[in-house]
């Protein structure tokens, strides 16, 4: 299948989709029967050259050529999170928003934290949350500050009456070569949002979670193989792999699990808003054997896996899907 | 005497030693990064290259292969004699990071997969390359690369516009 048809028909699925949603809100999502079968992974999503992009940090997925996909037209779910309450932070694009999306109609009621700069991606995830049937819950802020972060899960808590499932995916990620151009404002800033962020929300959000609840943290390849840019942020993801595990020992005597998910490179505004340098925006994904970068849409299964009950034995693990990089 | 020799010895040295140190941190960041990625990829386009001559019995691949070995060697030279009078870090002249993966995957495979391999990462490295590359022409501030990177330009686009038409031939896309 060529480019161009490929996105026509996944632009034609778009309109469908949307035309669905709005002529019954929740009943589409009902009838339609998951998909099954199998498609070609190498040509299933858009393969590189892209075209050269880039936007001011944070960036909207809205304004990415091409848009990514997060399950919006696709994602089916079948009851697997009933009654089950979410927060998630970055939840306005990326893997937060497939998380997002998937939670939603598996019939949890969703909270999602993100920039005041993301609010037009937002907005769309609000909306198709509540498409679902789901209660949504926007909370803009800068999950940098000790304060807001207790706040964020105070408000999620109330806003959801109650909590028990939290995803700390939310990420700063900003491509430098060379160390000597790495300022100690952007290391902070990479630190914070990265690992004191997840430390401050997952602290404050233990008291209000029951046994069964679920803990998710969004790490990544680099943690095992980090590019050379990336020391920052790549350094962050290994602590992250790593606060899984610790926490996972800690809390399981608590009955809350504890696990990660490592993607790939995946297609997501942190890419084109300088966490990769533009030569590689144009060939993303190029590395991966399956030729092309992933798609959030393809990790969403992997965040409701680790939060439903049926996957109650897994916790302390690192779920992946890395294109065919090797790693985890 | 002995001491003020060694001292003098000393302090030479560690002139030599802080003039490199200055070095590695003279140009903008944007000049150091756009040299870095232009000598590795130039790097990696002649590896690639040397790989095909040995891999591949295609004659449109030879010629081709053997168009970037000389083209890229000229290019890195180039490269080389604008940082040196421009008093920066030499390029670097291994494969960086981001390309190491690519060039694996065509070392480890055989024809009639290798040529159909070749020209698609011949398509994307110069497409990667060019982006750099113009970005640098419009924006760079070291009058030396940036004359490099302008003769550069014509130079990496022609060779995109080749692999592109090869890739097309070859039946990929």
């Amino acid at each position: 299948m060529t480019e161009t048809t490929r996105r026509q028909i996944m632009s034609a699925a778009a309109t469908l989709g949307a035309a669905a949603a709005m002529a019954s809100p929740s009943s589409a999502q009902d009838v339609a029967a998951a998909r099954g079968g199998k498609q070609d992974p190498r040509t299933k999503y858009p393969k590189p050259p892209f075209t050269v992009q880039s936007q001011p940090w944070p960036g909207l997925a809205s304004r990415m050529e091409p848009r990514p996909d997060h399950g919006e037209t696709s994602y089916v779910g079948s009851g697997r999170l009933r009654g089950r309450k979410a927060l998630i932070t970055g939840g306005d694009s990326g893997m937060g928003r497939a998380a997002a999306i998937a939670f939603a109609r598996e019939g949890a009621d969703v909270a999602i934290n993100y920039l005041p700069e993301e609010e037009p991606d937002a907005r769309e995830v609000v909306d198709l949350i509540r498409r679902a049937g789901q209660k949504a819950a926007p909370i803009p802020g800068d999950i940098r500050s000790e304060a807001f972060c207790q706040q964020l899960v105070q408000q999620a808590v109330s806003a959801l009456g109650g909590l028990d499932i939290v995803v700390c995916n939310a990420g700063r990620q900003q491509s430098v070569p060379s160390i000597l151009d790495l300022t100690t404002e952007e290391f902070d800033r990479t630190m914070k949002t990265n690992l004191y962020a997840p430390f401050w929300i997952i602290k404050a959000a233990v008291p209000h979670l029951e046994p069964g609840s679920a803990i998710i943290g969004t790490t990544s390849e680099q943690a095992y193989d980090p590019s050379p840019d990336l020391y920052a942020y790549a350094q962050t993801k290994a602590a992250t792999m790593n606060y899984i595990k610790s926490l996972a020992k800690q809390l399981g005597s608590k009955g809350i699990r504890v696990n990660g998910v490592a993607p790939g490179p995946i297609w997501t505004p942190l890419q084109i808003s300088g966490g990769a340098q533009p030569g590689k925006v144009v060939t993303f994904g190029a590395t991966a054997p399956l030729g092309r970068p992933g798609q959030p849409a393809e990790l969403a299964g992997i965040y409701v896996r680790l939060a439903e009950d049926d996957g109650s034995y897994t916790t302390g693990n690192i779920y992946g899907a890395g294109g065919g990089q090797g790693q985890p | 005497m002995m001491r003020s020799a060694i001292l003098a010895g000393a302090t030479a040295i560690a002139v030599l030693a802080s003039a490199a140190a200055l070095a590695q941190q003279t140009g903008s960041r944007q000049t150091r990064e756009y040299v870095q990625s232009a000598g590795q990829s130039d790097a990696f386009e002649k590896l690639e290259a040397e790989t095909a001559l040995t891999q591949s019995h295609d004659p449109q691949v030879q010629a081709f292969a053997h168009k970037m070995l000389q083209d890229h060697s000229r290019l890195s030279n180039a490269l080389q004699q604008a940082t040196a009078k421009a008093g920066l870090m030499p390029a670097p002249m291994d494969v960086g990071a981001d390309q190491a993966p690519l060039l694996a995957a065509l070392q480890s495979v055989k024809e009639p997969d290798f040529d159909r391999v070749y020209w698609k990462q011949q398509v994307l490295a110069h497409r990667s390359a060019l982006t750099t590359t113009q970005q640098y022409v419009t924006n760079g501030d070291s009058p030396a690369v940036r004359q490099v990177a302008a003769s550069a330009l014509p130079i990496i686009t022609a060779h995109l516009a080749m692999a592109e038409r090869m890739m097309a031939k070859s039946g990929g896309s």
